[in-house]
């Protein structure tokens, strides 16, 4: 299977196949969006949606927007993520009104994109966002303020 | 999916040695067939069904691949995975201890330059995220492994592919913490 360009609709739920075997467990929303939630596993809760940016597609794996933890800002948040950009690429971090939201994005050529390189580009952003989320976390529990 | 963590240092240890670095097109092992391209694509309920074990190894072959991993046999003739980003590698292969068949998972990746293992083993002393994983850190090299019981009714993709993925983060995590990326 190929994830080639289309209605939003169909490339989002070609994504969500692939993104499912790849071992994640999702479900669409009222808005369309695909909520795949797996806090036990130690991967934060990921929203897939597509993204246009002119003629260019995309889709978009992040966490939700949410609080940040207490005592840190958005200033701090991205100087704490220098080094974790470095590890991976492609990450985007979205932080305004003291909301977070992190992840990435794929893009989808006008070729399509295979199963195994979205996934690829999938586990590489999964990977991150969980190690963001790891040390937020670790930055609240150790009452780290910044 | 019932879990069973065999015995796996003494496998870690000749696994965990294996090159890294990618291979010259004349070294390059075989690609484990079949592969992704030649198979239906799985649903993701699909469940990895004991059997002869050539047939078993392209089934692991192909959930490796549909990770994101692009797969060759190994010395063993399992399959051994790697991708163009900064992703560990990844091995699977079949075992068993004292009878009960089981599928190994073994995630591994270069230590940065500077660190030792020391510093991973401080790295990971608290991790949470995961249980009954086995460490190895030599020469410059770190492995993590874990083994889950295969059972007659089979594992189930989705089930496998979770603990991959759990097993690379905990590798990332310790990594990302011995470069201060994450402290």
């Amino acid at each position: 299977m190929t994830i080639a360009p289309g209605p939003a609709k169909d490339v989002l739920a070609r994504a969500v196949r692939a993104f499912e075997l790849a071992g994640h467990r999702c479900t669409f929303d009222r808005e369309g969006d695909a909520i795949c939630d797996e806090k036990d596993q130690g991967t934060p809760t990921l929203v897939l949606s597509t993204l246009e940016s002119g003629d260019k597609l995309g889709v978009s794996i992040a966490s939700p927007r949410t609080p940040l933890p207490p005592g840190l800002s958005c200033a701090g948040i991205e100087a704490l993520m220098t080094g974790a950009r470095a590890l991976v690429r492609d990450l985007h971090i979205e932080c305004s009104d003291e909301r977070i939201a992190i992840g990435g994005v794929i893009p989808i050529p006008d070729a399509g994109i295979t199963v195994r390189d979205f996934n690829s580009s999938s586990r590489t952003i999964v990977a991150l966002t969980s190690l963001v989320f790891l040390r937020l976390s670790a930055r609240a529990t150790s009452g780290d303020a910044r | 999916m019932t879990r069973c963590v065999v015995a796996l240092a003494a496998l870690l240890a000749c696994r965990a040695s294996a090159p890294a670095g990618p291979s010259s097109p004349s070294a390059r092992p075989k690609v484990v067939e079949p592969s992704l391209a030649s198979r239906p694509l799985p649903e993701a309920s699909h469940r990895i069904l004991p059997g002869p074990k050539a047939q078993v190894i392209a089934e692991l072959t192909a959930a490796s691949e549909l990770a994101g991993y692009s797969c060759s046999a190994d010395a063993q003739g399992d399959p051994s995975c790697q991708s163009d980003n900064n992703a560990p590698r990844f091995l699977v292969w079949l075992g068993d201890r004292d009878g009960t068949p089981s599928i190994n998972l073994l995630v591994a990746a270069r230590l940065p330059p500077q660190t030792t293992c020391d510093d991973i083993s401080m790295a990971l002393a608290d991790q949470r995220i995961i249980h009954d994983v086995l460490t190895r850190c030599e020469g410059g090299e770190i492995g993590m492994a874990a083994g889950f019981a295969f059972p007659a009714d089979g594992v189930e993709l989705r089930e496998l592919q979770r603990y991959r993925r759990v097993l690379e983060t905990l590798l990332l995590y310790g990594l990302a913490r011995v470069t201060n990326q994450l402290d």
